[in-house]
């Protein structure tokens, strides 16, 4: 069985531009993708990539524990999402065919009307312009401009879903999106073991509370429809 | 011997898991709850910084440092007193959540906040007050959003608001650390403080960051809502007051002092004028709150000893007022459903003890005479006058702001034209509502109560009063 070290020797291809590209696309389908599944697996992406930058920034071992919690963190919203939409789909209409509803390409159809994505994939190139001028002009300290340009990638998209909604759990995925992107950066900056443990047990409440706010609004449908 | 810090930090936290077991037991776990704030605030209060005392057959030893994976903590004056203060509001409180719930999560997470914020307080690296500042906030949105259905307005804010607060205040200690291995460089020690500002910013409600101050005030049940907003303000300010001492560099600069003063002046402006405006006690109670922090801000920017003394009596009569507003809130929603106005005619009549309390800690928090609120507020005018004569005319017209606010909700509940199917109040949460207001007056009349203590912890702040 291959080690930790060889198997990121193996993935170091990914380390670069492939994973900031990966980056880019992740964090935009956050934004412009309102369907939870589509945003939920691309936030797991997202932690993956992040986690195979870091091992050029830190030890291996811290940056495979923070991918951990990312996954974690993505139980986490994936269980409390499932719970919410089913409820949803309960209170709309209780007989829609169970096929029907399972169908990605369908739900993301009807979650996201054309103008609503055109908007949200307008809002995102217009950040992505400012982030590349931004990343151009200001460099990050202590990190490659790549990975300079993945943080303020990240942490702008994530502060552009805080922007665009109001639901608990899209909203909790923007601010992990933008802590995640801070976390890129400040891993460069603070090495501490201890450190890294708080911002990872941050990261875990975050999508505790997430997921506690969503589900809260569930209950409130129950109850209505029990009325 | 057992060392400060450990027992304040860990004494919360092993009662927590207690209290949350017998969250449904109200009696018990409300009992345990105030018992262990009690006990926290007498130690912080009590015992001696500067040498060991025996509590309970141990010998506890409350200045005495101790060191956690390298880190130090460690209670000094200003921090025990802030604790002490933040422990007392804290069990009046719970003893009050007691016959009016206030979410079943509030007693056992508001220990472990408290714990947290404890720790924020003792630690003396500024990162780890940050992070523990941080997760404290994070916790407290399980407070705010408990028992309420649909309402996640308040907690998501507070969330969001609290998180983005951090990463500009982590950033600041490596800047400073860089600076001090390239002592030429100052532009390094603008870009911490432009950090610093942010950051604390967002965690003090600066305007254009303030609306979760109202968000939280609309829909936390109220005592959560002056819980948080009077623990977590109290330590932020603490913090800061702390990195001013610590970095001349900061308190030496005037720019630092004008922002303040700027902050202030908007939060006030903001505050007292949108207060005026609203229709319901809960956007009120939190504009009033935000006035009363402008204030506070204003009085720290003037950065005299007698203005540093104003406001941290502010601070600390904020609590008052705060808590009694939010307690007789809490009995007005509670038996009629809502807090909005037009809704409310002729309650007072049912419930004249609440409304009272309502009324009268508004008005405390406007800053009106005869009020708990008005002692410290009234040494910030007159300070204000010879150093920048417009800002004590917008403070006066910001209080005036809230307090016609009030005035507006009571005409309201006075409406003699209905009369309406209300139940009485509830007796034990109308006596600690009689008791808070008789404290709210006597403070009022007799204001100097707390001034000795204060003025130790002004001493401890040479920096930031000797300007």
């Amino acid at each position: 069985m291959p080690t930790l070290p060889q198997v990121l020797a193996r993935l170091s291809f990914l380390t670069t531009m492939p994973a900031i590209v990966g980056l880019v696309i992740t964090a935009g389908l956050i934004v412009v993708i309102r369907d939870w599944r589509l945003s939920l697996a691309a936030l797991l992406g997202q932690y993956v990539l992040v986690g195979l930058l870091l091992t050029r920034l830190i030890q291996p071992q811290v940056a495979l524990t923070k991918v951990l919690i990312g996954d974690l963190v993505c139980v986490v919203l994936y269980l409390t999402a499932r719970l919410v939409s089913q409820d949803e789909k309960g209170s709309v209409s209780g007989q829609e065919d169970a096929d029907d509803s399972r169908s990605l390409l369908r739900a993301i159809r009807k979650e996201t009307s054309p103008a609503d994505f055109a908007f949200r994939l307008l809002a995102a190139l217009s950040v992505g312009l400012a982030v590349y001028g931004l990343s151009r002009r200001y460099p990050l300290p202590e990190v490659p401009s790549d990975i300079g340009f993945a943080c303020y990638w990240l942490a702008s998209l994530g502060l552009l879903v805080l922007m665009l909604t109001e639901e608990p759990l899209k909203a909790g995925m923007g601010l992990l999106t933008l802590i995640t992107g801070f976390e890129l950066f400040y891993s460069a900056l603070e090495h501490s073991l201890s450190v890294a443990g708080f911002l990872g047990i941050a990261n875990f409440l975050i999508a505790l509370a997430t997921a506690y706010l969503a589900a809260s609004g569930t209950e409130l449908t129950a109850e209505e429809r029990e009325r | 011997m057992i060392a400060g810090p450990l027992f304040l930090i860990l004494l919360p936290l092993i009662v927590a898991p207690l209290v949350f077991v017998l969250r449904r037991w109200t009696l018990l776990a409300a009992f345990l709850a105030s018992a262990t704030a009690l006990v926290m605030a007498s130690l912080c209060l009590g015992l001696p910084l500067d040498r060991p005392v025996s509590v309970l057959g141990w010998k506890v030893a409350l200045g005495e440092p101790m060191m956690v994976l390298g880190r130090e903590f460690a209670l000094g004056l200003a921090g025990s007193l802030a604790l002490g203060f933040v422990w007392l509001t804290t069990a009046l409180a719970f003893l009050f959540a007691w016959r009016l719930t206030q979410g079943d999560l509030f007693f056992p997470l508001g220990l472990v906040v408290l714990s947290l914020l404890g720790a924020a307080v003792m630690i003396r690296h500024f990162l780890f007050a940050v992070l523990f500042l941080w997760i404290a906030g994070i916790i407290v949105v399980f407070i705010i959003q408990d028992e309420q259905r649909g309402l996640r307005r308040g907690a998501l804010q507070y969330l969001v608001m609290v998180s983005l607060a951090v990463p500009p205040l982590l950033i600041t200690p490596w800047l400073i650390d860089l600076q001090a291995i390239n002592p030429d460089n100052l532009a390094l020690l603008r870009y911490a403080a432009v950090l610093l500002g942010i950051g604390f910013a967002i965690l003090l409600a600066v305007v254009p960051f303030h609306g979760w101050v109202s968000a939280v005030a609309a829909d936390a049940p109220p005592v959560v809502a002056a819980f948080v907003l009077t623990t977590t303000n109290a330590v932020v300010l603490l913090l800061m007051l702390n990195l001013l001492q610590s970095y001349s560099w900061l308190s030496e600069d005037p720019q630092v002092f004008r922002l303040l003063r700027l902050g202030g002046l908007l939060m006030a402006a903001v505050g007292g004028l949108l207060a005026f405006a609203q229709q319901d006690f809960g956007h009120l109670l939190g504009y009033a709150v935000l006035s009363d922090m402008g204030c506070t801000l204003v009085a720290l920017g003037v950065a005299s000893p007698d203005a540093l003394t104003a406001a941290l009596l502010q601070v600390a009569y904020r609590a008052v007022g705060l808590m009694l507003t939010a307690m007789g809130l809490a009995v007005v929603r509670q038996r009629t459903g809502s807090d909005v106005f037009d809704s409310l005619s002729g309650v007072a009549r049912r419930l004249p003890l609440s409304t009272a309390g309502l009324v009268l800690g508004g008005l405390s928090l406007a800053g009106m005479p005869l009020t708990a609120g008005f002692p410290s507020r009234w040494a910030i005018y007159r300070l204000l006058p010879g150093y920048q004569p417009g800002l004590a005319l917008v403070m006066l017209l910001s209080g005036a702001g809230v307090a016609l606010g009030y005035l507006r909700g009571l005409s309201a509940l006075l409406d003699p034209s209905v009369e309406p199917q209300v139940k009485q109040e509830p007796l034990i949460a109308s006596l600690i509502i009689l008791g808070m207001i008789v404290l709210c007056l006597g403070l009022g009349l007799c204001p100097q109560w707390l001034l000795p203590s204060v003025q130790r912890v002004v001493e401890s702040f040479s920096l930031i009063a000797r300007r």
